[in-house]
This record gives C-alpha cells, structure tokens and sequence, in this order.
C-alpha cells in the first residue's frame, strides 16, 4: 500500500523535474513552508530538512481548536511557497486567513487520501442504544473486523452504499431550498449526485437510489436549478464563484420523500440549515440515515457546526501518517524538484520508523487483556487510534474542546464506567483535567496519565515529536490498561 | 456667655474658587441662629465647612469643647435612597449611632427614646412605614426625629423648612425651640424673613462675606439686605447666581 | 419523583458537590447581591467580574490550574481596580461608574493579552467558564469559607451598610465608618466572585449574585426578608438548574443562571411587592 504511493510520488517528482515549472526555488536558497500545527510541522520538518524554512502556526501545547492568528502569521502564510494543512475541517480558521495574506503558493491537504472517520461513527461512547439500527447495512471489510469485534456501533465507511447519506422528509407540496455552502473557503467536493424518491421510509428505496446513483446516467444541475422527484440521478454542480450554491426542490403533491446523497449535507453547512421551506424555516429529516444525531445530540449540541462531518485527527493512527508523510513529500518535491532525491530518502527513513513504531503499538495493545480495552479521555480525539488498535474510547465532552459538559454527559460517562467497569481515566494535555479527576475519584479508576491528541509537548515534554507522542501515548495507555 | 463654634478668618470654597470668604465671628453656646443671605452667599458652604465634610482653603473653625459627633447635620437635599428598604422606625434609630455604635445593641431603652421622638414629631403609627411610601413633611419629620436622638450639643439644619406644609413648619419649629430650650446650639439657614424674625433670636448675614451678626431685629435690616445683595452682585462669578436678592 | 429530583444526588456524588458548591455561593454572594442591588451598584459587580480575569490569568500562568494561585491573583486583580478606581473618584472629578468603567476595561484588555501570550487558552477558558461539575474538596472548602466569611462579615457589618446604602451623607456625619464600610464591601464581592468563578465562571458568578437579588424586591419589604427570598431563589435555581443539566443534557452554569433568570421574569410579573400585576391592582392594595 506505501509502495504505490511513493512509485506515485516519484512519477510525479520526476514529472516536476523534468518540467522545472517557473515558479520553483532557487536551489540554494530554503523553501518556505508553513505548517498549521506542531504535529503536522514535526512531519514536516522531518522530510524537509535543512532545505525548508518552516514556520508552525500553533505550537507545542497549542489548541488549534480555538487559534487566533496573529500579524506575524499572516505574515509567514503570505510569504509561503507552501501551506502544509491537516484539513478535514480541522483548521476552521485557516480559509480567513489565507485569504486575509494573499497567500499565492501551494496548499496541501495532508489528509489527502485517509479515509475519514465520521463524527459519532466507532467512538459515540453514550449512545449504546444505537448499535442494533445500523447493524444490517453492512460494513466493508475494514469497519467489519475492527468495530464489531471491540463493542463499537457501525462505522459507515465509504464502500458499502452508494450514497453517504440518505435523509426522509414529510413535505408539503411546494418549494424548498436546498444549499451547499462553502466550509472553511472551499466546497467539500466540487460536485455530488443525489437522487429524490418519493418513498415511506429509506429502507423500501435504498437499492433503487443505489442503483440510480451508481448507473452512468444523470442529469446535470448548476446553481439555482429545479430538482424534483424521480427516478433519476442528479450530478449537482456547484459554483465555485459563490459561497452558496443552492437548488430548488418542487414538491408537486405533499407526502415523504427520501433524499440520497454521495456526501454528507452538513459538509456543506457553513451558517445555515442545508435544508428549507420556501418561509426559510429549517426542515429537518424525519429519518436519517446513517442516525447521526445531527446537532443535538447529548452533548451540548456542538457537533454539527463547530466541525464538518469528519474527526479530523486522523494522525492518530500511525498508519494515516505514512499517508501525511507521502502528501507532505509530494508536495515539497514539486515546489523544490532540485532537493526531491533528499525528500524522498527523508521519507523512507522516516516511513521505516513509523512503521517500526506501528509493529511495537500493535504488539503493545496485542497484551491488554479484551475486556480492558476502554479507555476514558477529557478529549474525544482518538477516533482514528481506536480504529486503528481495536480500543474504545470515551469522553465526557464531545470532540470540541470549547463546550461545557452537562450533568447528564458526566453521569452517563460514569454510569459506563462502573458498568463496564473501566479501569483507567486519562488526563490530557487540553481540557479541564479537573472534571477528569472527579470522575476518577467517583468511580474508582485510576488516573492514567497525559495523553497528547492535537498537539506536541514542548522540548523537556514526553512527547516533542510526533514518534514521541505516539509511543507516550500508546505505552501511557498500556500500562494503565494492563496494569 | 461662652462661645460653641469660633471662625478664624475662615475661607471655604470648591475647586478653590472660594464661597466663604474670611469670616471672623463666634456662635455663642446655646444662641438660636438663623443663617440668612441671597442665593450662592455660601450659607450651605458654611453648614457643610463645620460638618468638616468640605476643608477651609484658610483660617479655621474650632469647637469650643464639641467632639465631631456632637454635631448633627441635616442637609438640605439628603442623599437618601427613598427607595431603600427602611422603615420610619429604621430611620429614626440611626440617630442612636453615637451611642450604639455600628455594632451595638438596640435596648429596650433605646426603644422607648425611639418611640418618644417618633412620638414628638407626631408620627406615632407611622413607624412601620416605608420611607418610599411618606409625603415630603412626613420625611422631613422623620428626619428630625432622628436628629431628636442625636442628642447633639451643635444642630445643622440647611433650609429644614422648605417645601413642606404650614402645619409640619409649625410642628418642627416648635422641636427646634425645644432644642433651644434644652440649651443646644442651633444653626438654620433659611431664606424666609418672617420665620427668621419670628423664632430665630440670632441671625448672621452672609454674602459670601459676613455682612451682619446678631439679635434678628438688628441684622435684619434693609440696608443690610441691600448691601449684602451688592456684596454678592459684586463677587465673582456667575451673575445670575448671585442677582436674586432674598431674606 | 424519586428518579427526578433525588435519584441524581443519591447516586452521583459529582451532582451533590455541584449542589452544595451552588449552595455555598447562594449562602455567600446573594445577600452581597442584594446589597449591590440596593446601592445601584449591580453593574459594578459585572464589572468587578472582568476586572478579576487578569489576576486569574497570571495565576494560572504562574502555576497553572491551582486553585490557590487563581484566587489571589483573582483578589488581587479585583482589589487593585476597586480601590485605584475609589481612589481616583476621590482626588479627580471622575465619576466612580466612569473610573471603574475605566480601569475594568484596562483589566480585561490586560488579561486578554496574558492569556494570548500563551500557546494555550483552552485551559483557562473552562476556568473562566467554570465547571460545576468538577469542584474537588478543595474547592468545596474554599467556596465554604468564603461563604461562611461572606456570611459573618455581612453580620457584622450590616447596620454601617445598610447606612451607608441608604444615607451615605449621615454616616458620613456621624462616624468614619464609611471609607472603611465600602471597602469592606467591595472586597466581600471581590472575594464572592472569585469563589463563583471556581464553580460557575467569572461572568456566570454575577449572575447568581445579581439575578436572586433582583427576583427577591419584588418579594419582600424588609432587608433581612430580601435577603432570605435571594438566597432561597439561588437555592432553587441552582437545585433546579442541576437537574436540568442532568435530565437534559444542558451545560450546567449556564442552566442555573438561566433558571434564575426565570425566576426574576416570573417575580417581575408576579411579585407581590411591585411586580407588575401588583402595580396593575388598585392602589387600595398597595396601602398595606
């Protein structure tokens, strides 16, 4: 799996040399690349080297959750050749303020190519009841090994429908508007199909939008066009010149009507409902499916707008990091094609560590006995981790580090404690480690340790680098848990 | 006959514009003295300058054996909050601080006195009333009562007669007497002529200099009126303050 | 009935720390409430609130999230722009409100930019929004001693506040009590907002000072009877508002605040003493 992705790298790099594009450095003289936070800037740094000059936006410690931008990092983002980003929405702030510095360089995702976990797929840790819905759709290979085997409830992941998301609304006969906003200055994707039927629940449905929407035919839709039910493929198109693209929905006559869509609505929410009636109330789905609880669901109803769709924090799983590496390599060898030969032996030794360091965590989680393997965190961060070495883990907060918690949160997440009598509680380099502490002397778990989740210690800390910050994490988890 | 209060070429003022300039006299013990003067002679500057609540720009006043809480003062416009939660009663018992103290005890004692001066000002029944809900007289008898049990060698009182009914003005006159005739010093700046000379033996003239001081019927004059009116027209400052002629 | 109001305090003890914490602000910052309500102070409160934040800050900076640090750098702050701003009413011709106003906002901007200095600010945002949920013993005995000395201050000091609140001119006249009297007070809301900020946040912790006190006028006549009707209504508010952050899912300082909230809707409509039906009856009524 690595391999084809470095043949592509260095196809590609080659392909840059050979072109020697205007706009590449002077061999001498160090790139500029801007990293957005220090787990991503240690990554970067690691391949670049000595020809990169590399400015991290938010730093050791830092939250990038709540980042304010200075002067002074515009300033660096402006004169940068590159922008290494995480993406999947985890830098909301970082569309401003590229816009904000006239940055002309090169922007890269480094989750380009993960497969992202959705928001309350694998790691709801409260909502037990949810589990029997989902069961009988059917996973792909990866959720189905992974997931049922340690308690999780389904993971959708892409290669089982068709659709992403499919959504039953009782309608009125009229006109509704559906939009898709840009998030964080970007559509999530330039275009997406979507199919309408007029139908009395998902289910009685599902194969015949599988079947539109994986069939060649459809019809091609720009902003401000009509879209009714029937048995046809949409290809929605949307304008890359406006923020919001949106699409008439004509309801001849009134009765439910099942929407099937290749992404997620929400990731194309910016401030507003993606869905509403010709008065501009907001209409919401009777039904969805997958039930992702959108907005307010038992956590202070933050997970909706705060991120898109996706945990962001995919560098959790080792795995995803060879991907990071590849995405970071690509692209500093194409903006400096004279040193790509130093980035690419950068890589593989740096690849060779990573996946050293994934051999030593998965034998490490390999001796936590099954029945331990839950782990409580303040912060709901390690989606991609749990994935990726069969643990689960809970959180008294939701993924976003800015709500407070409610009551209900904390005597649910006990409750799970003393029912599955989890033996560890963890505290975090972000969050009030205080309501961890409380939950830990009321149950009688034992306080494990800091885990680092979206950013590195600083230097004298046990997680300086993103290697570091790995084995801490897995060794810290380990320990408790074996213990 | 000994003096209460001494002005020593007194000088009082704001911002060091002065109000009150070098005013040499004695208030002798147990005198009824009316302050009389056109408006902004500085009557209220001089009230407030013996309170100790404004400092003299130069010269002094001295107590001939008066403590600070010999003296009670009721200001012209008290800064009382109407809307405060007290109670007539309340009111009235703060005047029992120089005994009681901020932490002391409320004796039976002290309950009766309370009772008697609510009582002198004609006010029995009216002890649980709020202060919001009292006319302007009741208020104004509320706070005599107070200074009832002030029991103060010295009384203050700034204009105590203004704006409130003929039979409160009787009532309260008639409390101001007996004070004169317990042998307190009693100071009242007033601006009718007819109450000063029907009930005040004493009186001193102020245009922001002293213009007379003595028996009523001495200082009371109309040339003394006049020349205290071209005093004040004279001083510095705004004229219309000062133009309007009264007492 | 059970499940709904004794079954979360029965069987969590996070809850029954979240409701003696509240209990122990309503005992301690509500009748310094009323009191800021009665001198037309309420706004100074919220001020005061602000004005703590630098001192916080630093205090978390210097040794992060230590409840010890916190609440005297917190007093500290609080103290400094309470007494600069009394002291520059007193030798300028600024109004209090204007130099409070002043120096407050100097604070903020101040604590603002400490807490930026910082890679950091999450932490020390959940310190000034509080967590409720999360008071460890610690906490409990420092929002308990403040209460208690809250409490006994008040006691002491009650006839002096009550004059200096009513006649501040006669205390004046009568004593040098005043100077002393305001300070004292100042520094009890000082003190009460830096234990509030432990459980409810900085800018929740007026609230639960404020809005009982607000709800109690139109309640009672007598101070002693205002004071009680405060503290009652925080009570409830803060049994109330816990149960609903239990029951569904609502973050837990705010719920409180909000349910006090409603209580002083419902006593301004309601209330007996003035509330607005009361003032739409004759007036015969008023004449007790």
């Amino acid at each position: 799996m690595f391999s084809r992705r470095l043949l592509l790298g260095s196809a590609t790099a080659l392909a840059a040399l050979s072109l020697s594009a205007p706009n590449l450095t002077q061999a001498d003289e160090p790139t500029r690349v801007v990293a957005t936070f220090s787990i991503l800037g240690d990554m970067v740094q690691r391949i670049g080297g000595e020809h990169i000059a590399l400015t991290t936006l938010v730093g050791p410690n830092g939250d990038a959750h709540v980042y304010q931008p200075s002067p002074a990092d515009a300033r660096a983002v402006s004169e940068a050749q590159v922008l290494i980003e995480n993406g999947l929405e985890f830098e909301g702030w970082l569309g401003r303020l590229v816009e904000a510095s006239d940055f002309s360089g090169v922007r890269v995702m480094a989750t380009d190519g993960v497969e992202p976990i959705a928001f309350d797929d694998g790691h709801d840790d409260h909502g037990e009841d949810k589990h029997d819905d989902h069961d009988d759709h059917g996973h792909d290979d990866h959720a189905e090994d992974k997931h049922d085997d340690h308690g999780h409830e389904g993971g959708h992941g892409h290669g089982a429908h068709a659709f992403e998301w499919a959504g039953l609304f009782e309608l009125e006969a009229g006109t509704y508007t559906w939009s898709f906003a840009k998030v964080g200055g970007d559509y999530a994707d330039p275009a997406m199909k979507m199919v309408i039927l007029s139908a009395d629940d998902i289910e009685a449905v599902e194969e015949t939008a599988e079947d539109l929407l994986e069939a060649d035919a459809s019809e091609t839709k720009t902003h401000g066009d009509a879209l009714a039910a029937k048995e046809a493929a949409y290809a929605l198109t949307f304008d890359a010149a406006k923020e919001v693209t949106t699409f008439t929905v004509t309801i001849a006559d009134a009765g439910k009507f099942a929407f099937f869509t290749e992404h997620m609505p929400f990731e194309f929410e910016a401030n507003e409902h993606f869905f509403k009636d010709a008065s501009g109330a907001d209409v919401e789905p009777i039904a969805q499916e997958p039930d992702v609880d959108h907005g307010d669901h038992g956590h202070g109803g933050h997970h909706g707008h705060d991120h898109g769709a996706f945990d962001p924090h995919a560098w959790q799983s080792l795995e995803n990091a060879v991907i990071y590496v590849d995405n970071v390599t690509e692209a500093l060898a194409k903006a400096d094609p004279a040193n790509a030969a130093s980035f690419y032996e950068n890589r593989a030794a740096y690849v060779a560590e990573i996946e050293a360091l994934q051999a030593d965590v998965v034998a490490m989680v390999a001796e936590i006995p099954e029945n331990k393997r839950t782990v409580v965190t303040s912060h709901d961060a390690f989606g991609y981790f749990a994935d990726s070495y069969g643990l689960t883990f809970a959180a008294p907060q939701g993924l976003s580090t800015e709500s407070e918690a409610s009551a209900k949160d904390v005597a649910e997440l006990i409750k799970q404690i003393r029912k599955e009598s989890i033996s560890a509680v963890f505290v975090e380099t972000i969050t009030d480690n205080r309501l961890l502490e409380q939950i830990a002397n009321e149950t009688g778990a034992a306080i494990g340790g800091t885990l680092y989740s979206d950013a590195l210690s600083d230097a004298d800390g046990p997680a300086p680098t993103y290697l570091d910050m790995m084995r801490h994490n897995a060794t810290t988890i380990s320990t408790a848990l074996g213990s | 006959m000994t003096a209460a209060v001494v002005f020593q070429d007194l000088t009082l003022g704001y911002e060091r514009l002065p109000a009150v300039q070098n005013l040499q006299t004695e208030i002798a013990d147990g005198s009824l003295t009316a302050i009389v003067g056109p408006n902004g002679a500085g009557k209220s500057t001089l009230l407030k300058g013996m309170t100790g609540a404004l400092a003299p720009l130069a010269g002094n006043v001295s107590f001939e054996a008066l403590r600070r809480d010999d003296i009670a003062y009721l200001p012209q416009q008290s800064d009382i909050d109407r809307s405060f939660p007290l109670t007539v009663m309340d009111l009235v018992a703060m005047g029992l601080w120089r005994e009681i103290g901020p932490f002391g005890r409320i004796s039976g004692r002290h309950q009766d006195r309370i009772a008697s001066a609510i009582a002198t000002v004609g006010l029995t029944g009216f002890e649980t009333r709020p202060i919001g809900s009292l006319s302007g007289g009741q208020m104004q008898r509320t706070l005599f009562a107070r200074l009832l049990l002030q029991d103060a060698r010295l009384v203050l009182l700034d204009e105590p007669f203004a704006a409130i009914d003929a039979k409160t003005m009787d009532d309260l006159i008639s409390v101001v007497r007996r004070w004169h005739g317990e042998g307190r010093t009693v100071l009242a700046v007033l601006h009718d002529a007819e109450t000063v000379s029907a009930h005040f033996p004493q009186t001193l003239m102020l245009a922001r200099e002293l213009v007379a001081h003595g028996p009523t019927e001495k200082v009371l004059t109309v040339e003394n009126q006049f020349r205290a009116r071209q005093k004040c027209e004279a001083c510095v400052g705004p004229t219309h303050t000062c133009g309007r002629a009264a007492a | 009935m059970w499940d709904l109001f004794f079954q979360p305090f029965a069987d969590f003890g996070f809850m029954r720390r979240a409701l003696m914490g509240c209990f122990a602000i309503s005992i301690g910052a509500t009748p310094v409430g009323v009191f800021l309500m009665l001198r037309r102070m309420s706004l100074t409160g919220d001020a005061m609130a602000h004005a703590i934040l630098p001192g916080a800050a630093v205090g978390f900076l210097v040794s992060g999230l230590s409840l010890g640090a916190m609440t005297i750098g917190g007093l500290i702050a609080g103290m400094a722009v309470a007494l600069l701003s009394g002291f520059v009413t007193r030798v300028t011709a600024l109004r209090e409100d204007a130099s409070l106003a002043a120096f407050y906002l100097i604070s903020l901007a101040l604590g603002v930019l400490i807490v930026s200095t910082r890679g950091s600010n999450v932490d020390l945002m959940h310190v000034l929004f509080g967590t409720v949920l999360a008071l460890d013993n610690a906490a409990l005995i420092l929002l308990c001693s403040i209460a208690s000395v809250s409490v006994l201050t008040l006691a002491v000091l009650f006839r002096p506040l009550v004059l200096e609140c009513a006649d501040p001119q006669f205390l004046r006249s009568v004593s040098g009590f005043s100077a002393v009297t305001h300070f004292t007070f100042l520094t009890l809301v000082v003190l009460n907002l830096v234990g509030g900020f432990h459980a409810l946040g900085t800018l929740m912790a007026v609230g639960i000072m404020i809005l009982p006190a607000a709800a109690a006028r139109f309640w009672a006549v007598s101070i002693g009877g205002m004071i009680a009707a405060a503290i009652a209504v925080a009570m409830l508010s803060s049994l109330i508002g816990l149960l609903l952050s239990y029951h569904y899912s609502l973050p837990s300082g705010p719920a409180i605040i909000l349910v006090a909230g409603v209580f002083y809707g419902v006593s301004l409509v309601a209330g007996p003493v003035g509330g607005l039906v009361a003032r739409g009856l004759p007036r015969r009524s008023l004449e007790i």
